[in-house]
């Protein structure tokens, strides 16, 4: 391993910072779970580096990345949306090209990454074990929690530190990766406006009405929509509930305002909540909600939820084979 | 009669642990039933333990689903239990802190809601705050930001609910109400809470965990002169 500056950034517009596959053990003591909001593609980007899939990446959020690398590096870009081909431009000193493959890239290079439309979230991993702050065995950072001290945000001017891994090259013909990741596309299909969910918390102070209601109406994403969660815009949902204690968030809880407003529940989620909850989506569908632009559509489908951990352990499975093909 | 509980999942990799309606009337015993399985499950660690979120009355337990599946988790949570049925896990060590508190806004960066309440209970604001401090707070759970404790039970007289639109900023050291909860905002944040005063010793509590379920809080009053001094202090 080398010591080394991996990357300096030289333009950033948006939000981009660290993230993993999220805390663990910091819940119960009010520590958000965080983590990428878009775990597919960040494990993907994982997965062509040969990096273990949670290993700290970076986490590009509605913006343009540029950076110089200072050292010569293994780097993926991913983003799991299939306009990710056409929509997602990344230049290499001017040359164009495409996201979801790893790429070599020499000392002094610049590397940029401009999505021609506002994409939420896109992943760059590098091939190295980086050097950054952790706090509960995790480098996220949560804009609200202001007691942590570290900060893994990125800024014009900042470098990113670590080891480069010494690996051998990567010698996978691209278009064996290149058939394993659309077929990961087209498993998760993220375009698509279908979101699974399973009844449960309070679903039962939901009347038969409400939740036909619910699963029948077409919802658009709000204006307030971040890594916290996100707020619906479509049908209000009645409950006759009126209090309820305090009790812990799952991912992807979907919670019911007092005004009958849906919410998804995300990654940066507070930790405990008074609102009623009538179901939760499975973690695919967070990841594909977390994508969703502001206005776009999502209808709520109901399923069983062991249908929701068998499409997990089958996307684990599609991902883990890009990662044995690199 | 063995512990009665359910669990349910929640999501593909989280199991939701409540406690039946029917047994066990008090919050506090059920609270402390919590406290006591939760403290089982952080102890034993399973390898498939994400995270145990305790709150009033209900446990939720996040686990990898790629390692286990609900029904096994379910049924290991099942056996954390048989022990407690015979005994008990022993007390475990709880604090009582006792926070000083300015009721008042000690600048116009401060909101404050304490003469709306008394106004609307038609009661003075000595009399509401001597009846405040005179309750010991128990702590029910830790959640919404990192060492906000929920604490309880107000006297039903005090109660008020939360402000029908949240405030987008309450600075750190806020001490509020809402129903029959009271709490310190540890840190600047948004919150529907309605502010009682402000405590200066919020650094204690933002910069490191301190409090506990089961730990009790009370408040004492203080003057301006002595918040201001404080915060000095704290500042030096």
């Amino acid at each position: 391993m080398t010591d080394n500056t991996l990357i300096t950034v030289n333009d950033l517009s948006g939000f981009a910072h660290l993230v993993d596959g999220g805390r663990i053990g910091g819940q119960h003591i009010g520590y958000a779970q965080s983590g990428a909001a878009d775990w597919i593609s960040f494990q993907l980007a994982n997965a062509l580096v040969s990096n273990p899939l949670n290993a700290p990446a970076i986490e590009i959020m509605l913006g343009n990345l540029a950076f110089v690398a200072d050292t010569e590096l293994t780097l993926a870009i991913a983003c799991i949306l299939k306009s990710s081909s056409q929509q997602l431009v990344c230049r290499i000193d001017g040359e164009i090209f495409s996201a979801n493959q790893s790429i070599t890239v020499r000392k002094g290079q610049y590397v940029e990454i401009r999505p021609k439309v506002a994409m939420n979230y896109i992943y760059v991993a590098i091939a190295a074990k980086l050097d950054a702050p952790t706090h509960l065995e995790s480098v996220c950072t949560v804009s609200r929690e202001q007691s942590v001290q570290h900060n893994n945000m990125l800024s014009v001017g900042k470098s990113i530190t670590g080891h480069v891994i010494d690996r051998p090259p990567i010698l996978a013909p691209i278009k064996d990766a290149a058939k394993q990741i659309a077929t990961l596309q087209d498993y998760v299909d993220m375009e698509s406006d279908a979101l699974f969910f399973h009844y449960c918390y309070q679903h039962s102070d939901f009347s038969f009405m409400q939740k036909h209601r619910f699963q029948n109406a077409t919802y658009q994403i709000g204006k307030e929509a971040g890594k916290m969660g996100i707020k619906l815009k479509g049908p209000l949902i009645a409950t006759e509930r009126r209090a309820l204690l305090s009790e812990g968030i799952c991912l992807g809880a979907i919670q019911i305002s007092a005004k009958g407003q849906p919410m998804v529940l995300l990654n940066d989620r507070q930790t405990i909540g008074g609102y009623p909850k009538i179901g939760v989506l499975g973690s695919v569908d967070c990841a594909k909600i977390a994508q969703k632009g502001i206005n776009h559509s999502v209808v709520f489908q109901s399923t069983d939820v062991d249908a929701l951990r068998t499409r997990r352990l089958f996307t684990d499975r599609l991902i883990n084979a890009v990662k044995g093909i690199i | 009669m063995g512990i009665k509980l359910t669990f349910s999942p929640v999501g593909e990799s989280a199991i939701f642990v409540e406690i039946p309606a029917d047994y066990l009337q008090s919050l506090v015993t059920r609270n402390q039933l919590i406290s006591d399985i939760t403290r089982g499950l952080l102890i034993s660690s399973p390898e498939w333990l994400i995270d145990a979120v305790p709150s009033f009355d209900t446990l939720l337990v996040n686990f990898d689903g790629q390692k286990i599946d609900r029904y096994s988790v379910v049924s290991q949570l099942k056996s954390l239990l048989t022990p407690l049925e015979d005994k008990p896990l022993a007390q475990a060590k709880t604090e009582q802190h006792k926070i000083p508190v300015f009721f008042g806004n000690p600048s116009d960066q401060h909101p404050l809601d304490l003469n709306e309440i008394t106004t609307h209970k038609k009661i003075t604001v000595d009399r509401f705050v001597s009846k405040y401090c005179e309750t010991e707070y128990r702590i029910y759970a830790i959640g919404f930001l990192p060492n906000f404790a929920y604490s309880g039970e107000l006297h039903v007289d005090l109660s008020m609910p939360r402000l029908s639109s949240p405030r987008r900023f309450v600075p750190k050291g806020a001490v509020a109400i809402a129903d029959r909860q009271t709490a310190v905002y540890p840190e600047n944040s948004a919150g529907g809470w309605r502010i009682l005063g402000y405590t200066p010793s919020v650094k204690q509590f933002g910069a490191a965990i301190r409090f506990s379920v089961g730990d009790t809080l009370s408040f004492y009053p203080i003057s301006l002169e002595t918040y201001l001094v404080t915060i000095e202090q704290h500042d030096d």
